[in-house]
């Protein structure tokens, strides 16, 4: 397991930040994102999205339709938040593989609520709020992933 | 003219048979009709699964309620769009078997279009054209109607929707869920006036909503940064009510600017007001008084009418008389989603 840790000053910061990462994906990838209420799980995954060609005003917060799909480019684009699945059987009952294990780009807010989602993630990201618009960002990339050299990646071109 | 309509894009499995002149014959939800019964007591609240098992028998106690046969009805109409897509392929697969059965034509029906329309239907007039505002747990938008066939969308949230920013805001204050009407009740003994939380647009020109920002604004204020557990917070129940009363009015402050902004440059007289949070006593009243001030006609769909339910498809009365029909081979679509324009 590799951990990197990254902090963006303000919203700008993490814009960037998700459009860095945006530019790392080259293929069906599954990205979990943690953190409590208000830390901007929807804001970096809205600079992801947006990153990845999709109009920024039509990415919102997905947390009471559970999911929302995008046509990307080149990939599905899903959109999902756990915050208001109250137990595993309703995670199956509304399909989790087909997110977790698709052939789309999938991020996925609140994913820690469920141990068997957050596992099986390419990429964890934990925000933990350090300022007023100040966020830390602490990656966690399993070994032997596409991901593995997420630091130097996303180091380059500062 | 009978319509069935359905209606599962999130929670709620339900059916309606309406007429051509907007008489409701029969309308079931399944949550409200203790059809759990049938099923064990077990509904959990949502899967795809759940609207599996409820929709059959909620179509079957529609028709019945009804009194009247498949045979009788002149087309199926189903909210194909926007939805949770698990949830919207089983109505849309029931509606699609029964037209292909029956010989019946299907029409697709936008569940946030209905949302308006439920104006239409309570009001019993004529409201369009009109600029219609939905405010709901996964969507706050905005359209100019210019007809019962023709939304225009002027905008909507860039993140959470108001009804969601409430959900979330009574978590925090150890409300249970749904969080709308406990924080209502509990920011009437509050002080709207303490806080002064950010208002996002509003003095902007865009027609646009944002109420993550107020949401993290409320938590800072609550319980500063670090990780808490909301569930065991101690606070002071002033200050609980505080926040309550100063988070509603900053939500009520932004829909209702933005709202009368839409109508200012529209021209229109006419606002129609629909969705789960339209149910808020705060917004009701003051879209009233503001909508009185101004000489404006405003409709805001009764409570039962508010949240999810069939009887708003009867939008497809006018999508008939349109003769707007879908194929059966259409799908539904899950998102308000649109590809970058540039």
């Amino acid at each position: 397991m590799h951990r990197n840790e990254f902090v963006a000053e303000d919203h700008a910061a993490t814009s960037r930040f998700g459009l860095k990462l945006a530019k790392l994906i080259s293929g069906p990838v599954t990205i979990a994102l943690n953190g409590t209420l208000g830390a901007g799980k929807t804001f970096l995954a809205k600079g992801i999205i947006a990153a990845l060609g999709v109009d920024r005003n039509s990415i919102s917060s997905p947390t009471f339709t559970i999911c929302h799909e995008f046509t990307g480019v080149d990939w599905s684009i899903y959109h999902v938040d756990l915050y208001r699945v109250s137990d595993e059987d309703e995670l199956h009952e509304l399909g989790i593989e087909q997110w977790i294990y698709g052939d789309g780009i999938t991020i996925i807010e609140w994913a820690d609520r469920f141990s068997i989602v957050n596992d099986n993630c390419d990429m964890n990201i934990e925000i933990t709020i350090t300022g007023d618009t100040q966020r830390k960002f602490t990656l966690y990339v399993p070994d032997d992933t596409r991901f593995e050299n997420v630091h130097e990646l996303l180091n380059a071109g500062n | 003219m009978l319509i069935l309509t359905i209606e599962s894009t999130c929670d709620e499995t339900a059916a309606a048979v309406v007429t051509g002149e907007l008489e409701v014959l029969a309308s079931v939800i399944a949550t409200q009709e203790k059809l759990h019964e049938k099923f064990h007591g077990v509904v959990p609240e949502i899967a795809s699964r759940a609207h599996v098992e409820r929709i059959l028998p909620v179509i079957h106690e529609t028709i019945l309620k009804a009194g009247i046969t498949l045979q009788d009805l002149d087309a199926i109409a189903v909210a194909t769009t926007p939805g949770l897509s698990g949830s919207l392929v089983v109505g849309l697969m029931a509606a699609k078997s029964l037209c292909l059965a029956l010989d019946k034509p299907l029409i697709s029906v936008n569940h946030l279009h209905a949302h308006i329309y439920a104006c239409r239907i309570s009001s019993g007039k004529n409201v369009f054209p009109c600029v219609g505002l939905v405010v709901s747990g996964g969507h706050t938008h905005l359209y100019l109607c210019h007809d019962p066939i023709h939304f225009e969308l002027l905008g909507g949230t860039i993140d959470d929707a108001a009804g969601e920013a409430f959900d979330k805001v009574a978590n925090m204050l150890g409300l249970p869920f749904p969080g709308g009407p406990a924080l209502s009740k509990l920011a009437s003994r509050g002080d709207p006036k303490r806080f002064k939380f950010p208002r996002s647009f509003i003095n902007e020109e865009a027609i646009k909503f944002s109420f993550s920002g107020l949401k993290t604004a409320v938590r800072y204020e609550l319980a500063g940064r670090g990780k808490v557990d909301f569930q065991s917070l101690q606070v002071d129940p002033q200050l609980k009510a505080d926040i309550a009363a100063s988070f509603q009015q900053a939500v009520v402050d932004c829909l209702v600017a933005k709202t009368f902004q839409a109508v200012d440059r529209s021209k229109l007289s006419t606002l129609c007001v629909g969705g789960g949070v339209a149910a808020n006593r705060l917004l009701r009243d003051t879209l009233t008084a503001a909508a009185e001030e101004r000489g404006l006609e405003l409709h805001i769909a009764p409570i039962q009418l508010c949240t999810d339910n069939a009887v708003m498809g009867a939008i497809a009365v006018e999508q008939y008389k349109a003769g707007q029909f879908s194929d059966l081979d259409i799908d539904c679509s899950a998102g308000l989603v649109r590809m970058a324009t540039e």
